[in-house]
């Protein structure tokens, strides 16, 4: 299998890069040379100037700048390895993110330009998960935590979810569904 | 200024029109967003309510405009008792949808970006613009989001540019629930429900149903925006027929 990684340069795609090699999973970058298994978007970091709040002033560069690295460029990735995964075994599509993205539960009073960048990735992947589910893709999306747990994202990103994997959840096949989970396994509402 | 004041942004047309008229009828001295050129009927209320239906240029996308707008309304007012964020980019027509042959383009930047600049970030930079003209009054900042910020309802398999701007959106107010609700501000989150598109001459688009036009909507926002609810320490997004959506 092959893995194509959106960016293998920081410190947690580089364990998760080794994690998918222990399991026999190939990692690429750049412009793929054949079929595509998974894309991995590892695009997750909180920019040194994302911290301010609406008291502190609101930095627009920083908000659009995690637009940019969490949106706009892991989906144009996506659309570039479309064909690749097109012809590939397993279409899955990874992405890291972060519980505190979730409208839900978000306590934050900084860091807007993540949290609203991730929110904003959460429902693109939810629209591209309705269309291309159909087609056989499925999705995974994942908050590393303290990124600590390099092993347990690997075999979050590389099993499967559906009955046939005696992972049935209060009768439905979470296959079928996108879902936020963490390291723990925990699932996080939107 | 004796009476209660509010600012509404993208109150061209539509939706941002009918809900600024709503606040005149109901007592409020409005300050306009006046945004597009050429729409007459935004113009027509500031003539036939001097003082009482105030328009401002602004541009949401531009923070120059978002600071010019402040101090214009700082001329005329020291207390903003509500802020309506409804100016909205609708994302250029149909598209971020994956084709069926995965080779066509599945987003546009320039148009996803914009999205989210519009409807997000320009809300959450005009409430930062008018915090300073907030701390006395109702407190009250209201946004129209919409249905398709909600992830948990998400149904469409096309079309995300909209979408993830508004779940932005919906994100930015929660994080300034999260600073300001101690501070004694309340907060409105509407989805204003489908609408007809207004030209400028006060027209609408599509099939006559009085229940599309924007006027209906205005209606039944106007007492969500400016009520009470039993639930204030709560962030929910509310439809124009009174029901909670989930995010």
């Amino acid at each position: 299998m092959v893995a194509y990684f959106t960016d293998i340069s920081s410190g947690f795609a580089v364990r998760l890069a080794d994690e998918f090699e222990k399991s026999g999973v190939a990692v690429t970058g750049g412009v793929p040379n054949g079929p595509v298994d998974l894309f991995v978007s590892t695009e997750n970091e909180r920019a040194k100037n994302d911290f301010f709040s609406v008291s502190s002033g609101i930095d627009p560069d920083a908000i659009m700048d995690a637009v940019r690295r969490h949106v706009s460029e892991p989906l144009k990735k996506l659309e570039e390895v479309l064909p690749y995964l097109e012809r590939g075994g397993l279409k899955r599509i990874c992405f890291l993110s972060g519980a505190s993205a979730s409208v839900n539960m978000n306590a934050e009073t900084s860091g807007y330009g993540y949290n609203m960048s991730k929110a904003a990735l959460h429902n693109a992947l939810m629209i591209i998960k309705n269309r291309l589910g159909k087609e056989g893709y499925t999705f995974r999306l994942y908050d590393p935590m303290a990124n600590s747990l390099p092993h347990t994202a690997a075999d979050y990103f590389l099993k499967g979810l559906g009955k046939q994997h005696g992972n049935e959840i209060y009768g439905q096949n979470e296959e079928r569904r996108l879902t936020l989970r963490d390291a723990l396994g925990r699932e996080w509402p939107w | 200024m004796a009476s209660k004041t509010v600012l509404v942004t993208g109150a061209d047309r539509g939706f941002g029109l009918r809900v600024a008229q709503e606040f005149l009828r109901g007592g409020y001295t409005v300050f306009a967003g006046k945004f597009l050129d050429g729409f007459e009927l935004i113009d027509r209320e500031a003539e036939a309510n001097p003082g009482r239906f105030i328009t401002v240029r602004l541009d949401v996308e531009s923070r120059d405009s978002i600071l010019a707008m402040r101090d214009e309304v700082a001329r005329h007012t020291d207390r903003i008792d509500v802020f309506v964020s409804n100016a909205a980019f609708m994302g250029g027509g149909p598209g971020g949808m994956p084709p069926p042959d995965l080779k066509e383009s599945l987003i546009d930047v320039p148009l996803a970006e914009k999205s989210v600049r519009v409807n997000a970030l320009g809300a959450l930079l005009c409430t930062e613009a008018l915090l300073p003209l907030m701390q006395t009054g109702m407190k009250r900042l209201c946004y129209v989001s919409s249905e398709v910020a909600s992830i948990n309802q998400m149904m469409r398999d096309n079309g995300f540019r909209y979408p993830m701007s508004k779940t932005a959106l919906n994100m930015a107010v929660r994080m300034l629930h999260n600073s300001l609700h101690g501070e004694g501000f309340t907060f409105r989150l509407y989805h204003p429900g489908p609408m007809r598109r207004m030209a400028s001459d006060g027209g609408l688009s599509g099939e006559a149903d009085p229940k599309t036009d924007p006027s209906y909507s205005a209606g039944l926002a106007f007492p969500f925006f400016t009520g009470d609810r039993p639930d204030e320490d709560r962030l929910v997004m509310v439809d124009f027929l009174g029901y909670v959506w989930p995010f």
